[in-house]
């Protein structure tokens, strides 16, 4: 095996072809050392950080370097939706903008006001003319303030146009404009106009915060808005904004769709905007399906009513027909009872009839009266009252039983249970004891086991060591016997190899002295004889004699060789 | 200057490894192209962390430590090139010296079955052509434990290779 594998790796070695020069390691080496990328790391690393430093500067610093600085801005914006939101329901009453579902959202008051006040105030909205009063004369029977009526250019439309900015923000793509400046110097009535302005829509405001700086300007507006308008969305209950700077004003815009219905509000200043979404087209839906739901409540109600109407009748036929046969079982009975009058004796009966007759019905209950008193004096009262005494000491008596049965039963009950007590205790006793021998007993067995099965493995290590004993001796024999016969071949061999050089010699003397004792020929005549015998004899062999016979047989044609020789030189001389 | 006293002395340590390296190489990756790439690399890692080696009776340990990751490191990436490799299908097809070749294949089959230490024993010894001693050096272990590991390798490569093991298709 060693061979094969000492050839195997040989083979292998051959095979190995990879050649590299060393010259070639060389330059790859010289090629190392020259300044390469990774060498100059640490200066790119330096570059880029030092190019993103400078490029962060430059844009921090870029915006600020403007021609007027921009004041800063923090606003704080709060939604919070109330668990009070105006959720459509069938009677829905907060004055004065109280609506039935009945009626379409045009049809409720607050929007008709806005929907006149606007078909009222055409003109003054138009773009050429701004100077008029604003939408804030909502209400018409109201005297218009004589400041009104100056030029005053608050509330006006910026876009008498529609504006089809905010295209994105929904499906209605046109909406008209109104603008609302507040400032220091009209805030006032400008807020004023502004509630009034929202409360027409069904949006309240209230005004939380409002202060000025040195420079008249506004420094913070807080506020908050609620609705009660279903026609509002949820955004604009409890809306709170908080607007903190420095304005030199501040505008409300208001964004009115086609329908008059407040769609946006916007609150903005030079660098502020915030735009509220105010009219929910999702809950005029909801409020349509509600007036829908409404109707067929309201189908469902009469037909319940009529079905309630007709059900009374009904009862009321039942009820008459069940009044009639009462009456009739009534007539029947009086008619028996007549009838067990006549069973009375002839002047009994004649006497009732007469009072009957005379005192007509009322009379007939006395004469009852006398009539029952009779025959309950028939009664056996006392033989009654007698057997009901007995009855009731027999029950007693029984009672009685009971309870002495019920103390017998619990007294064996208590004794049995005592017996039990006494009887689990032996034997649980018992049967500790059992459990107790058992597991002796089963620790004794395993102790049996475990020392027989320690003999048991010690019996055969014994056999093993014995048997492994055998085998080496056997070995250590066969050993012996192996180096017995190769020594007594190599003995054969010497002995073979010593009568052949004898014999040689023999032969050698025998041609010096020329006195050939036995002719050459007819030794290896001989010769050729045993060799038959041998070659005859070889078949037979067994592989061992097959063997020395064999040597034998190659040692005896050497002399043969040897005898023709010494033959084939005898002759010739 | 300093750069070049460097470089010198570690060609002076590396020369007479470098044949013996490469055979390694050759054997491990069993391509030469392969082992070709793999030495040059491991002569540059060798190089450049050659400032790192602080006994320089370790370099042999140091060269063929290096050696051995980068060999790991590309048997890793191979798993996740394709399954098929054309050029090694076809070399096993169609091999210059089939009788050799065939006998090598089963020599280095068996000997990917060993365990790597033992593996890299008998390369060491029987391939690169390196004493016990320095095995010793390159595994960094005992004379005596690298002897183990050749006997019992050679042991294990026998059984591996005896046809008692050859499975018979009749």
């Amino acid at each position: 095996m060693n061979k094969s594998l000492d050839d195997l790796f040989e083979q292998a070695r051959k095979s190995l072809k990879a050649e590299l020069p060393m010259e070639t390691v060389e330059q790859l080496i010289q090629q190392k050392t020259a300044p390469s990328l990774s060498i100059k790391k640490n200066f790119w690393i330096m570059t880029s950080a030092i190019i993103s430093i400078v490029s962060v500067v430059a844009f921090w610093y870029l915006p600020q370097i403007q021609p007027t600085p921009i004041p800063k801005v923090t606003s704080v914006t709060t939604e919070s939706i109330s668990s009070s939101l105006p959720l459509p329901s069938w009677s829905y009453s907060v004055a004065p903008y109280a609506i039935q579902l009945g009626e379409s959202p045009q049809h409720s008051p607050a929007l008709n006001q806005q929907a006149n006040t606007l078909q009222l105030n055409k003109t003054p909205f138009s773009s050429t003319n701004l100077s008029l009063p604003s939408a804030y004369l909502t209400k018409l029977n109201l005297p218009t303030p004589a400041i009104w009526q100056q030029p005053i250019p608050l509330l006006k439309a910026s876009f008498a146009q529609p504006n089809n900015k905010l295209d994105s923000l929904g499906p209605k793509a046109t909406f008209t404009e109104y603008k609302l400046v507040i400032r220091k110097e009209n805030s006032e009535q400008e807020i004023a106009k502004l509630k009034e302005e929202l409360a027409s829509y069904g949006i309240y405001m209230d005004v939380l915060a409002l202060k000025y700086d040195n420079e008249n300007k506004i420094k913070r507006f807080k506020g908050k808005f609620r609705t009660d308008s279903l026609f509002c969305g949820t955004t604009m209950n409890n809306y709170q904004f908080d607007v903190q700077g420095s304005f030199r004003e501040m505008e409300f815009i208001f964004r009115v769709a086609d329908n008059k219905n407040l769609k946006y509000l916007k609150i903005q200043s030079e660098s502020f905007e915030e735009l509220i979404e105010c009219y929910d087209d999702e809950v005029l839906t909801n409020a349509k399906q509600a007036q829908r739901i409404h109707q067929r409540i309201e189908a469902r109600t009469e037909r319940v009513e009529a079905e309630i109407a007709r059900t009374m009748a009904e009862v009321d036929r039942v009820i008459n027909t069940q009044i009639n046969n009462e009456l009739s079982e009534l007539k029947d009975m009086d008619d028996v009872w007549i009838d067990n009058l006549d069973e009375l004796s002839e002047e009994e009966r004649l006497s009732l009839m007469k009072k009957l007759e005379i005192n007509d019905m009322d009379s007939l209950e006395p004469a009852l009266k006398r009539y029952t008193e009779r025959v309950l004096t028939d009664i056996d009262w006392d033989g009654i009252h007698l057997s009901i005494e007995n009855s009731v000491q027999q029950l007693e008596d029984l009672d009685l039983d009971m309870g002495d049965l019920y103390i017998i039963s619990k007294d064996k009950t208590a004794k049995a249970l005592e017996n039990m007590q006494v009887e689990m205790k032996v034997l649980q006793e018992r049967l500790e004891h059992d459990v107790k021998r058992k597991l002796r007993s089963a620790e004794r067995s395993q102790r049996d086991r475990q020392i027989e099965l320690r003999e048991r493995y010690r019996g055969t290590e014994e056999a093993a060591r014995a048997r492994a004993e055998a085998l080496e001796r056997r070995i250590e024999a066969e050993q012996a016997r192996e180096e017995a016969d190769a020594a007594r071949e190599e003995a054969l061999e010497h002995r073979i190899e010593a009568r052949i050089e004898r014999e040689r010699a023999l032969v050698e003397r025998e041609r010096a002295e020329g006195l050939a004792r036995m002719p050459a020929r007819q030794k290896s005549k001989a010769l050729k004889s045993e060799i038959k015998a041998l070659e005859k004899a070889a078949e037979k062999a067994t592989p061992k004699e097959k063997r020395l016979l064999k040597e034998e047989l190659r040692l005896k044609k050497k002399l043969l060789k040897v005898y023709e020789s010494a033959e084939e030189n005898n002759s010739a001389n | 200057m300093k750069q070049t006293k460097v470089q010198e002395r570690f060609m002076e340590l590396y020369k007479p490894n470098h044949q013996k390296l490469l055979r390694y190489c050759e054997s491990i990756l069993k391509d030469p192209v392969d082992a070709k790439d793999l030495v040059s690399e491991t002569v540059l890692i060798a190089l450049e962390q050659f400032a790192k080696l602080k006994k320089e009776t370790s370099f042999k340990y140091f060269l063929f430590g290096i050696a051995r990751n980068l060999t790991r490191r590309m048997q890793r990436r191979k798993k996740f090139w394709g399954i098929f490799n054309t050029e090694q299908a076809e070399r096993i097809a169609a091999p210059r010296n089939p009788l050799l070749n065939e006998d090598v294949q089963l020599l280095y089959q068996a000997l990917d079955q060993l365990p790597n230490a033992q593996k890299e024993a008998l390369i060491l010894f029987e391939l690169s052509g390196y004493s016990i001693k320095e095995i010793a050096e390159i595994q960094n272990s005992s004379l005596s434990s690298i002897k183990a590991r050749l006997s019992r390798g050679r042991q294990k490569l026998g059984q591996i290779l005896s046809p008692k093991k050859t499975f018979v298709y009749e």
